[in-house]
């Protein structure tokens, strides 16, 4: 009898083709075999697929006005269809623009909020805010699913549960990696204390402080990532 | 086997799986990788090189696709653009389109991957999993359960 083959194709071959392929299909191949599956949640498939990427176009605006400025206590539980619009860039090559779509969150905690710091090249920012410490920082795929926790910051607010400083979430081109920017004051009830800015970087999943000390305009206003570049509106003269 | 040609073209003859041979010029088979590092090595003085993972028939669509892109360096970019189109349209369905990317593949020509590969993603991203595992003959390993599990997370993209 001749031997048959699993599929026609190679698998190097496969993940030629499933690395030009919209989201929206990357999602639903998930369920063609458990092979494809796992290599479409893979960091592999994730680096594979960015170097594909066009130059970033993070324009976050809307949705950050959206979510940030209507609810302090939006909450994915109780409404997860808030999240549509996180993969609204994506969506518009495919359906058009103009319909809701419920995604699934997979850190959905009842009752904590989470908070929106930015969105960029497919992959969404946001802060987890548990009662019993500070909001935790994950970065997540809304079309595959994945997520990761991210380390804390190395320096923070002592005094402020809510977080601290301004969060900015963006790509950047020239070392291939996705960044957060947080600049602000370690004691929320002190504008003379220290300026403090750091940045993590997802590759190296740690923190580190760089001189930036211009003074950001930071309540409750994250940090806009547009054309390759952290855009805040600028605080105390 | 090297033969040269009126025009000093340097001749080469590759042998596809099924026995056909094909006289092409160096520079055109040497657009394939694989090839390119054989001819390197000294394989091509020794009579032809054998590809024992392509048809006659897939090669000699591979050949045609190299020979037009060997030539095509003073031509427009939307020409070629308009051939390439052309070319991956006459290979019709996804089972000449797959024999064609394994060719590309083992073969290592970049361009020629690339519009295959593009032309198979248009092909299946409006398709359901079902088709998909139709296509590529692909084992369906999902427990009911664990389908359920991997719908419901991606509920959206069944929408």
């Amino acid at each position: 009898m001749e031997e048959v083959v699993n599929h026609g194709l190679p698998w190097p071959t496969v993940e030629e083709i499933l690395a030009l392929l919209p989201v929206k299909s990357i999602s639903r191949f998930r369920l063609v075999s458990k092979e494809w599956s796992s290599f479409l949640v893979s960091p592999k498939f994730e680096n594979f697929r960015s170097r594909l990427l066009v130059p970033p176009a993070g324009d976050t605006k809307e949705y950050n006005e959206d979510v940030c400025e209507t609810d302090d206590d939006y909450d994915v539980e109780e409404d997860g269809s808030d999240q549509d619009e996180e993969d609204g860039s994506d969506q518009d090559e495919e359906d058009g623009f103009n319909s809701g779509i419920k995604l699934y969150f997979p850190l959905k905690r009842a009752g904590n909020p989470v908070y929106l710091i930015g969105s960029c090249n497919g992959l969404v920012c946001v802060r987890l805010h548990y009662f019993w410490n500070y909001g935790h920082l994950v970065v997540w795929n809304p079309c595959t699913g994945i997520y990761r926790e991210l380390p804390n910051p190395k320096y923070r607010s002592e005094d402020d549960e809510d977080g601290y400083g301004s969060y900015g979430f963006g790509y950047d081109s020239a070392s291939q990696d996705f960044k957060i920017l947080l600049s602000g004051r370690c004691a929320y009830s002190s504008r003379y204390s220290k300026l403090k800015t750091q940045i993590l970087s997802l590759k190296a999943n740690s923190w580190k402080e760089i001189p930036f000390h211009q003074e950001v305009y930071w309540d409750e206003q994250e940090g806009l990532f547009l054309n390759g570049a952290f855009h805040w509106y600028s605080g105390y003269s | 086997m090297s033969i040269t040609t009126e025009n000093n073209e340097k001749m080469i003859t590759l042998m596809s799986s099924d026995g056909e041979e094909f006289v092409v010029e160096e520079a055109v088979a040497a657009q394939s990788q694989t090839i390119k590092h054989l001819i390197e090595d000294g394989c091509s003085t020794e009579g032809s090189i054998p590809l024992p993972n392509v048809t006659g028939r897939v090669l000699s669509e591979v050949i045609q696709y190299c020979k037009k892109h060997s030539s095509s360096d003073d031509k427009e970019e939307k020409e070629l653009e308009a051939w390439d189109a052309e070319f991956v349209k006459a290979a019709d369905d996804h089972v000449a389109l797959t024999d064609l990317m394994m060719a590309a593949n083992f073969l290592d020509i970049k361009g020629l991957l690339d519009l295959v590969a593009q032309t198979l993603a248009n092909m299946i991203t409006g398709k359901s999993p079902e088709e998909v595992r139709r296509m590529w003959n692909i084992k369906n390993d999902f427990t009911p359960e664990e389908a359920e599990k991997v719908r419901k997370e991606n509920q959206w993209a069944f929408e």
